[in-house]
């Protein structure tokens, strides 16, 4: 993209499309295609630069990825981050050797060689002693996160660490949930099928109100099925976004989802009776017989799960071609042993979880968990089909969906994996109308067969993602002492880590004989001292880091309290990013909408020293002589990830380097060029979508586009896989993880460890006592991301004009109770002494138990002047060890218990620098 | 209810600020200033008091300028003549040039060619027409507001010409206050009467304007229990009422009034003239376009 | 031919691009919205509605500001679009008082600036060119009227092409504003009206407005 100047002025078009008053004179007026990087929505965009700046970003209208033509409020803001007067233009290095919360950094402006001298001076020597003292991550939202892979994955993989660091999100995203929709959707995230969907059922989630992965189309699907009439019941402690559009909003306790999920299974298995027994026998391990130890009876030679042919009357090794009817009821005698199909251990499991005492927990109404059952089993209409294009399969229109809330709690996998059973039991698992992933099976360009990724059986016939972030949640790995400072190895089943930066770290790290330290971090975007739990426990770990460098756009708590270096990276409006996402289990559109390949280009210029973050990595990898070992991982990244599948192409890869016949691997990069971030994704393209779809093309039409089969988007039939509703990997991993955990001294909740899907009441509820007496959680607005966007005038303007963006919200009812009342300045202290502050808006919508901050504000950078001191930071109030983590996933309990009460003024801005609060 | 949160725009009761705050004080201003204008016109007139009539044209060039404070562009003020089919600043504007420019000619016949008695009953009536109606608009610009419920009423005008009256006769009987006794006394019963008909006439308003719906009522309210209570009871109630009245009946019965106590009389009344117009201006408030709590 | 808006509120999430997409559009100083998204509830708890309704001026077909205004500079285009001709605004406010949605507002502090005390952006100062603003003056939602008069000049139809249609309209991620001819008996726009019911918001004003709310 040439940015045309004065004096080449294109020929004079008439200005359509704009709002000009007057004359003005106007030599440049062009609509760039790209991709927004407000959030990891990647959605495609149209930036319209007028005179050589950017004045407007529209939707693409004319793709799928992304709201067809719209575009959130924060998209639209990415025009005042580019332009922010406070960006990071030069890199710059700290003069103020102290590290701290409120620590003035002392910038002092160094050049590109000198910073990328002094890093990689560091650099060579740490790789020379030992990679793993690099920590290395960031964010994987605002900003391009799937540069996040191909940039600092790569470069880490390469570098040879293991310890990757993933911002807020290890604590407070996905961990249950990622493991969940792995395990039984091959991908990174679940959300209903808009399109077909009769009823949908959120769990702490807003998807397609506010939040939720592909915000973009998902806010234009669910207001199509809304307009539709598709009935919507939310559970949620707040009726905010989620709440706010749902059909039905019930107030529910937090961390108590499981159970009520739970008991809805046990109504319909056990009251009603309804039930998919196809799904069941020919999609699930139902049928697989489970012996006395609670593991899988195995046939001697094979080793294969056994199921029991109800017509043979014997048991045979589950994917016998020869099996008549899979028996999912009874008990049999296998092996010497007596056993029973998993589904009747199912069933019988999930009786004692009644309505009645699920209300005692949740509180939500017995007779509303039995109506929503019943509805739920009507509406799912099981045995009906549906024709699309020809193809006629199975209709399931309901949909269970839960992410960050639901799952944001110390049982986090067994509450997710209890909420996938709903769905599981009546078959709507990507099927037109029930709940889908994010397309994890695309059969690949039409021209090319490429960007081809298919799940496919491994491990006891089990679902398999054909590409996957991190680790694959299928087939498990081994547990392994741990080693890495994120100790995740001990626990395969968890796909993120608050481990270090947890006040029980060290004790582990001591027992294990702290096999060595970090000496140096490298961070990519990412507020890890905002955005994750307890900004005491993050400092104290990132104050004791040596040497921090960060690639940011701009200040935020994290760059100003504890970096050594920043360097200014680009603007997404001003970058070249080659992929909308990692792989398209993670973003793209889902259901029928179409297969988009969009990239980023840069529609201004980058302006003073600001430099493309890969660009800068491989200047580093030169001085650090490892760029052709970069070069040849991109080409197995490609190759492997969509192209000639040799193992599914994702970080881990690299790991298995080895088992790569280097014959498939196309040389898409020499090992001695330097090329151009824009010149591999040149490559790239046309790698993967044919000579004709080079950058060039894509430039200019912002994607390739080709239209999805009904079999790529509702796979499940056509793909011969179960999935684990009974999850024998855990009993398996248990005693493993029990006895690794050992060696370095770690104490988990072992019961969770279960098989067979349970409640288990999560630790915030424990800590409930008569003085801390209220639940006290955070959710997302609307209106924006991490910490990031809140630097943004117009969204801060729109955040003030919002009655609760700002503030901290309490039930009427509980306000009037405690003496409370709109507009005062209140303190939430927790149990541990950890206290915030901010001001009260009080609202008939939310569960009166419960205290609700919005967002990820209360920013106190002095280097981002309109986030300052806005709103409220939850996260201050929660705690970071193990207790307060989930034994399996590893997420971290994401609500606390707090006691209220007035206060004068906002203390946790004593000492901030900043004005007084 | 001032102190109205960003987000409670228009999802609670809010108050009008375009005609109080800041440059909108000019607003209450102009209007208190016609008011007394024009009544302080039509009663020098009747008692032909050359200085009263003088006065009253001094206070309404006053209120033009009161006016054109307000105003953010006052030099493209001259447009404001352009709308007068349906506009009543416009109207307004009108009736304050004519008012001044008639008078400024009576004047000047009475002063130097008060032989001129045809032409001068001429223009006194002409001049006392636009000094009605100048008086007079100001309640029809305020009572023309249908979105302000309080404001929205016929009885608007009328409390606005009489509050203006009483202003007017109380300048007037300071002017004439070292003068003819006679006249005095006239003057003064002539207030008293109006004074008792402008309690009368806020009493019905108040009373009326309750009944006439939710936002109105609660503009009641805050008058006369709200946060608006003090500028009403002391400012409307008690200096542009009570006082006056009492130390009027006082005189009555005394017969004579020392001039301490008239001069208290008049500046209270014209106290309560000011906050009567400050009173009214800020209890417009407009309906929420939400259901409100 | 009297342009106007259907709003299905089920489709509405309450993400304020609608705000952002106007004050991108006319470059809008800070603090100044030519439309809103109002949020409220109704109900008790556990029965409670969330309300959220985007408002802009309604571009009433009997506007009581229009009818105010002294100078004639607020007035109704033959589209039914009201607007305010800046050059003749003699910042009365009569206008403001008068209108019942409260849609208009007066923009006081040329200095005023998205990133208070520093610089100012390139967005802004290229704004001053492109859309500049006179202080002192009331401004209001214009309904795009740039766009729609340079669209119909290059052949387009407000309501169908982009190009020709609101910003706010086109902006919206779960296309809940319909545009088009409320005079035209076929438009798409009429049809969606009858279909669902529109009705305008607080009829009660007697202003008659081309905005219609579909519940
Ligand atoms: N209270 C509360 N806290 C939460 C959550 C919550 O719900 N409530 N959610 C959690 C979850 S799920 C997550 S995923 C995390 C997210 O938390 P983070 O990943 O920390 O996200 P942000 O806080 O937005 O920080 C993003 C940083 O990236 C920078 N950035 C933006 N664009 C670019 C770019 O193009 N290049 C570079 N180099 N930098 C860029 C921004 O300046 C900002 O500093 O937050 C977690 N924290
Ligand atoms: N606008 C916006 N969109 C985003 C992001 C963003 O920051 N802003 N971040 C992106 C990222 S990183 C992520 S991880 C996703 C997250 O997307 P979501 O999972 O949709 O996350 P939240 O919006 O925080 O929704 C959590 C909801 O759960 C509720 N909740 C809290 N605890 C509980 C509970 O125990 N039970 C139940 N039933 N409800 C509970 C909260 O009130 C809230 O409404 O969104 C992505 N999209
Ligand atoms: S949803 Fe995310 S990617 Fe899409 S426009 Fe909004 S911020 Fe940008
Ligand atoms: S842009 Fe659309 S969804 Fe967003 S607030 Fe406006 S009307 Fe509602
Ligand atoms: S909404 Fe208000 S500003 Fe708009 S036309 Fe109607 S009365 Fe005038
Ligand atoms: S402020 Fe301007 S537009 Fe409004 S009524 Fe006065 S002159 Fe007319
Ligand atoms: S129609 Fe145009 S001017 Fe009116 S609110 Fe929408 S974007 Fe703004
Ligand atoms: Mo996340």
């Amino acid at each position: 993209m040439v940015t045309p100047t004065k004096d080449k002025k294109p020929e004079n078009k008439p200005v359509i499309g704009m709002s000009v008053k007057g004359n003005p004179e106007i030599w440049d007026d062009e609509w760039v295609k790209t991709t927004c990087g407000g959030c990891y929505g990647q959605c495609t965009i149209r930036a319209h630069r007028v005179n050589g700046v950017i004045v407007k970003i529209n939707g693409e209208p004319d793709n799928d990825f992304g709201p067809r033509g719209g575009i959130c409020a924060k998209g639209e803001a990415m025009i005042q981050a580019l332009y922010d007067p406070n960006r990071y233009n030069y890199p710059l290095k700290r003069t103020n050797p102290k590290k701290g919360l409120f620590e003035d950094p002392k910038w002092e402006r160094i050049s590109w060689d000198e910073a990328l001298d002094e890093i990689a001076k560091r650099l060579k020597k740490i790789r020379a002693e030992n990679p793993h003292k690099l920590l290395h991550g960031g964010t994987p939202g605002p900003g391009s996160g799937p540069d996040l892979p191909l940039g600092f994955g790569v470069f880490g993989a390469v570098f040879g660490t293991k310890n990757w660091y993933v911002g807020g999100a290890g604590l407070h995203c996905g961990s249950g949930s990622h493991m969940g929709a792995g395990l039984y959707h091959a991908s990174w995230s679940i959300v209903p099928d808009f399109k077909y969907c009769n009823y949908a059922i959120q769990m702490g989630s807003n998807k397609g109100t506010a939040s939720g992965h592909s915000m973009g189309f998902n806010m234009r699907l669910a207001a199509d099925a809304r307009s539709r009439g598709m009935k919507n019941v939310v559970f949620d402690p707040i009726c905010n976004f989620g709440g706010g559009k749902a059909t039905e909003w019930v107030p529910i306790l937090p961390g108590t989802d499981g159970l009520v999920a739970m008991a809805m299974v046990n109504i319909i298995l056990n009251e009603l009776e309804v039930y998919d027994v196809e799904f069941i026998k020919m999609k699930t391990n139902g049928p697989y017989l489970i012996g006395p130890d609670g593991k899988y009876v195995r046939d001697k030679e094979t080793n294969k799960p056994m199921v029991w042919d109800a017509k043979d009357n014997k048991a045979k090794t589950f994917n016998d071609p020869s099996i008549g009817d899979f028996a999912i009821f009874g008990e049999y005698e296998v092996n010497g042993v007596k056993c029973h199909p998993s589904f009747q251990l199912i069933k019988d499991h999930v009786k004692q979880y009644t309505p009645e005492a699920a209300e005692k927990e949740s509180t939500v109404p017995a007779a509303t968990v039995r109506r929503i059952a019943q509805e739920w089993a009507d509406a799912a209409m099981i045995g009906a089909t549906i024709e699309i294009e020809g193809e006629k399969l199975p209709f399931r229109p309901v949909s269970a969906v839960m992410f960050r809330g639901g799952q944001g709690h110390t049982n986090s996998a067994q509450s997710y994996c209890a909420m996938c059973l709903l769905n599981g039991i009546v078959g709507a698992m990507d099927v037109p109308g029930g709940t889908l992933g994010w397309p994890a099976y695309v059969e690949g360009h039409p021209d090319t067969g490429r960007f081809r990724v298919i799940p496919y059986a491994c491990k006891d016939g089990m679902l398999t993602a054909g590409t996957f972030m991190e680790h694959r949640p299928w087939p498990i790995e081994d547990s392994q002492v741990p080693y890495t400072f994120l100790m995740k190895e001990l626990t395969p089943t968890a796909s993120f880590s608050p481990h270090p930066v947890t006040s029980d770290f060290d004790k582990y790290w001591d027992k294990l004989g702290r096999p060595y330290e970090i000496e140096m971090a490298m961070i990519f975007g990412a507020n890890m001292i905002r955005s994750t739990q307890s900004r005491e426990i993050a400092g104290e770990f990132w104050g004791k880091i040596p040497f921090i460098v960060t690639f940011n756009i701009l200040p935020n708590e994290f760059c100003e309290g504890y970096a050594d270096i920043v360097l200014p990276d680009c603007h997404p409006l001003e970058a070249y990013c080659l992929f909308g996402t990692h792989g398209p289990f993670f973003n793209h559109p889902i259901g029928m909408e179409g297969w988009n390949f969009p990239i980023r280009q840069p529609v201004v210029q980058p302006q003073y020293e600001r430099r493309n973050k890969l660009e800068v990595l491989w200047d580093l990898a030169d001085r650090l002589d490892m760029r052709a070992e970069m070069n040849n991982y991109y080409n197995v990244y490609f190759t492997s990830f969509g192209g000639e599948a040799l193992i599914g192409g994702d970080i881990d890869s690299i790991r298995h380097l080895g088992d790569i016949d280097p014959k498939k691997v196309v040389q898409l990069i020499g090992p001695d060029e330097k090329i151009t971030y824009a010149e591999m994704t040149d490559r790239a393209l046309k790698f993967y979508f044919g000579d004709e779809h080079g950058l060039e093309y894509v430039s200019e039409h912002g994607s390739v586009n080709w239209p999805k089969k009904p079999k790529e988007a509702y796979w499940r039939w056509y793909v011969d896989v179960r999935i684990p509703i009974y999850m024998e990997h855990i009993a398996e991993l248990r005693e493993d993880v029990m006895k690794n955990a050992e060696k370095a001294g770690i104490e988990l909740d072992w019961e969770q460890f279960t098989p067979l899907i349970s409640y288990f009441p999560p630790q915030v509820g424990k800590e409930l006592s008569g003085e801390y007496d209220l639940y006290c959680f955070s959710y997302r607005d609307i209106l924006h991301n991490g910490t990031y966007t809140m630097e943004m005038p117009w969204l801060d303007e729109v955040s003030r004009l919002n009655p609760y963006t700002y503030n901290i919200t309490m039930n009427t009812a509980m306000a009037e109770k405690k003496g409370l009342k709109d507009g005062d300045l209140i303190c939430l202290e927790s149990p541990y002494g950890r206290k915030t502050t901010g001001t009260l808006k009080t609202m008939q919508g939310q569960h009166p138990q419960t205290v609700a901050i919005s967002a990820c504000s209360g920013a106190w950078a002095k280097g981002a002047p309109i986030a300052y001191g806005k709103g409220t930071n939850f996260n201050i109030l929660l705690e970071s060890d193990f207790k307060h983590a989930c034994p399996v996933s590893w997420s971290q309990e994401t609500a606390a218990t707090v006691k209220v009460y007035k206060i004068d003024h906002r203390i946790e801005f004593d000492g901030a620098g900043g004005d007084k609060l | 209810m001032s102190q109205i949160k960003p987000y409670d725009f228009m999802v609670k009761y809010q108050q009008q600020k375009d005609w109080i705050d800041g440059r909108g004080n000019f607003i209450a201003f102009a209007f208190f200033l016609g008011g007394i204008s024009g009544g302080l016109y039509l009663a020098a007139a009747y008692f032909d008091s050359l200085l009263g009539m003088f006065v009253a044209w001094l206070l309404s060039l006053l209120m033009g300028v009161s006016y054109m404070a307000h105003l953010s562009h006052p030099f493209r003020s001259w447009r404001m003549f352009m709308k007068p089919g349906t506009s009543w600043i416009a109207r307004g504007f009108i009736f304050i040039m004519l008012f001044i420019g008639l008078t400024t000619i009576q004047l000047i016949l009475s002063q130097w060619v008060p032989e001129a008695t045809g032409a001068i009953t001429v223009l006194k009536v002409l001049a006392g027409i636009f000094a009605f109606a100048q008086s007079i608009y100001t309640g029809f610009a305020v009572s023309y507001v249908s979105a302000i419920k309080v404001w929205n009423s016929a009885i608007v005008p009328i409390l606005f010409v009489t509050c203006g009256l009483s202003g007017g006769l109380a300048i007037l009987l300071a002017i004439t206050m070292g003068g003819d006794h006679a006249q005095l006394v006239m003057l003064e019963n002539v207030i008293r009467v109006v004074l008792i008909a402008l309690a009368i006439i806020i009493g019905v308003y108040l009373w009326n304007t309750t009944y006439s719906s939710t936002a109105a009522s609660d503009a009641v309210k805050r008058l006369i229990g709200g946060s608006l209570a003090l500028l009403f009871w002391i400012g409307v109630f008690l200096f542009g009422i009570a006082i006056p009245i009492i130390i009027s009946i006082t005189s009555y019965f005394a017969g004579e009034a020392s001039s301490g106590l008239l001069i208290t009389a008049i500046v209270s009344e014209i106290i309560g003239g000011l906050a009567l117009r400050f009173a009214i201006l800020k209890a417009g408030m407009y309906t929420p376009l939400l259901p409100a709590e | 031919m009297r342009w106007g808006m259907a709003i299905e509120l089920k489709r509405c999430v309450g993400c304020y691009e609608c705000v952002l997409a106007c004050k991108a559009e006319h470059f809008l100083p800070p603090d100044i919205f030519w439309n809103r998204v109002l949020i409220g509830e109704t109900g008790k708890y556990p029965t409670v509605t969330k309300l959220i309704y985007n408002v802009r001026c309604n571009q009433c077909a009997d506007p009581a500001c229009v009818k105010v205004c002294p100078t004639g500079a607020t007035q109704q285009r033959e589209d039914g679009i009201v607007w305010v001709d800046e050059d003749k605004c003699v910042g009365c406010r009569y206008c403001m008082i008068a209108c019942p949605y409260q849609m208009r507002m007066m923009y006081e502090d040329e200095n005023a600036q998205y990133f208070p005390g520093q610089e100012l952006t390139e967005h802004e100062k290229i704004g001053k060119e492109l859309y500049p603003h006179q202080p002192g003056v009331v401004q209001k939602c214009v309904f795009c009227k740039e766009r729609i008069d340079a669209g119909i000049e290059a052949g387009l139809t407000p309501g169908v092409d982009r190009e020709a249609t609101p910003a706010c309209v086109i902006s919206c991620p779960t296309k809940a504003i319909h545009f088009g001819d409320l005079d035209d008996p076929n438009s798409e726009i009429n049809r969606i009206i009858k279909e669902k019911h529109g009705h305008p918001f607080h009829p009660e004003f007697d202003t008659d407005p081309s905005i219609y709310y579909i519940d």
